[in-house]
């Protein structure tokens, strides 16, 4: 049978380890450099802010105009498969995973101040976004993300295509 | 095999393992607090402080049992941490997240989530399970039969002799 005293030691311990475990990571990340904030806003729009402050999202309306008037270059930042089964009509495929291989080929041609919407699919995708901050930090100036990108422009019945183009075929939207 | 020498084996094995996997984590709070949004199962509010306390925990609980010390303690925390990332990582198999496990490096890519994952996981918690049997059931079983014996023998240095054939009595039981 299990026993009563073991169990009544375990939930001092247990009452210990966590209070010692909470008071560790508290201090510790008080004190070191890079801590994070306690508690942070992880809502979408939140989540669109960069580093200086500024909303990056654009809307579907703005995203759609955009791409009817030829302004805007679209970057699919999920994976190679992904962007083969189906992605944007003239979208460059630049996975946030592979950026190192990806990157010129798929930018080479644009200048800092090309409009660029940059997408992946779901809500909490932050692929996207993540790509968005890194083409900010590459010289990007005008650099926005389509939250939910790809399932939003199918659900619309917005232009797609499928196939893997090299990025450096990829039309500009 | 001797069960003491597979009890010492577990707690090893798997103090070593969650040592180990605190640790990428310790050093990159920010990218362990985006794998664990990524789960889509913590409000926004909870989401820091469980990627700052959580791995604290594993490598606390995990030097515990390393060492052999507050073992009820340590044991019951890490299967319950482990009881909670089975049924977050099957939860989200199953709902089909695609996302990263998150369980020995906070990257995206070198770590994605598996029906792999989920075993491991389950596996170690077959591994806790047994820490969990062992010091809950068993060793208090051997510790009372030992002080029984060692009482009947006052000053007797046989008491430990007689726990032992206790406990391959008991094993011989309880298989």
């Amino acid at each position: 049978m299990i026993s009563t005293t073991v169990c009544n030691r375990s939930v001092r311990q247990v009452s210990a380890i966590v209070v010692i475990s909470i008071l560790l990571a508290l201090s510790v990340n008080a004190l070191r450099p890079g801590g994070i904030p306690l508690v942070k806003d992880w809502s979408v729009k939140a989540r669109m802010v960069d580093e200086s402050g500024l909303d990056m999202g654009i809307s579907l309306d703005d995203s759609v105009r955009a791409f009817e008037d030829g302004h805007a270059v679209f970057l699919d930042a999920r994976s190679l498969s992904e962007y083969a089964q189906g992605h944007i009509k003239g979208a460059r495929l630049l996975p946030f995973e592979e950026l190192d291989e990806y990157v010129i080929d798929a930018t080479a041609d644009l200048s800092p101040e090309a409009l660029i919407i940059t997408y992946c699919d779901g809500e909490a995708c932050m692929l996207s976004h993540d790509l968005a901050l890194y083409l900010k930090d590459f010289g990007f100036e005008r650099v926005y993300v389509l939250t939910n990108g790809w399932s939003l422009w199918v659900d619309n019945g917005l232009p797609v295509e499928q196939g893997s183009t090299l990025p450096q075929e990829g039309g500009q939207g | 095999m001797n069960m003491k020498v597979l009890y010492h084996a577990s707690r090893l094995m798997l103090g070593g393992i969650f040592i180990y996997a605190s640790i990428h984590k310790i050093i990159y709070p920010a990218s362990f607090a985006d794998a664990v949004f990524n789960y889509q199962i913590l409000p926004g509010a909870l989401i820091n402080l469980t990627a700052l306390i959580l791995p604290w925990l594993e490598l606390v609980a995990g030097i515990l049992l390393v060492l052999d010390v507050w073992m009820p303690g340590a044991v019951t925390i890490v299967t319950g941490l482990l009881l909670a990332f089975s049924c977050a990582l099957a939860f989200n198999m199953v709902r089909g997240l695609d996302i990263a496990c998150g369980c020995f490096t906070t990257s995206s890519t070198e770590d994605e989530m598996t029906v792999l994952t989920v075993l491991r996981d389950s596996s170690l918690l077959v591994v806790s399970l047994f820490l969990m049997y062992w010091t809950f059931i068993r060793e208090p079983q051997q510790a009372l039969a030992g002080d029984i014996i060692t009482d009947r023998n006052p000053g007797s240095d046989k008491g430990e002799v007689f726990e032992d054939r206790i406990s391959e009595k008991s094993r011989e039981e309880n298989p």
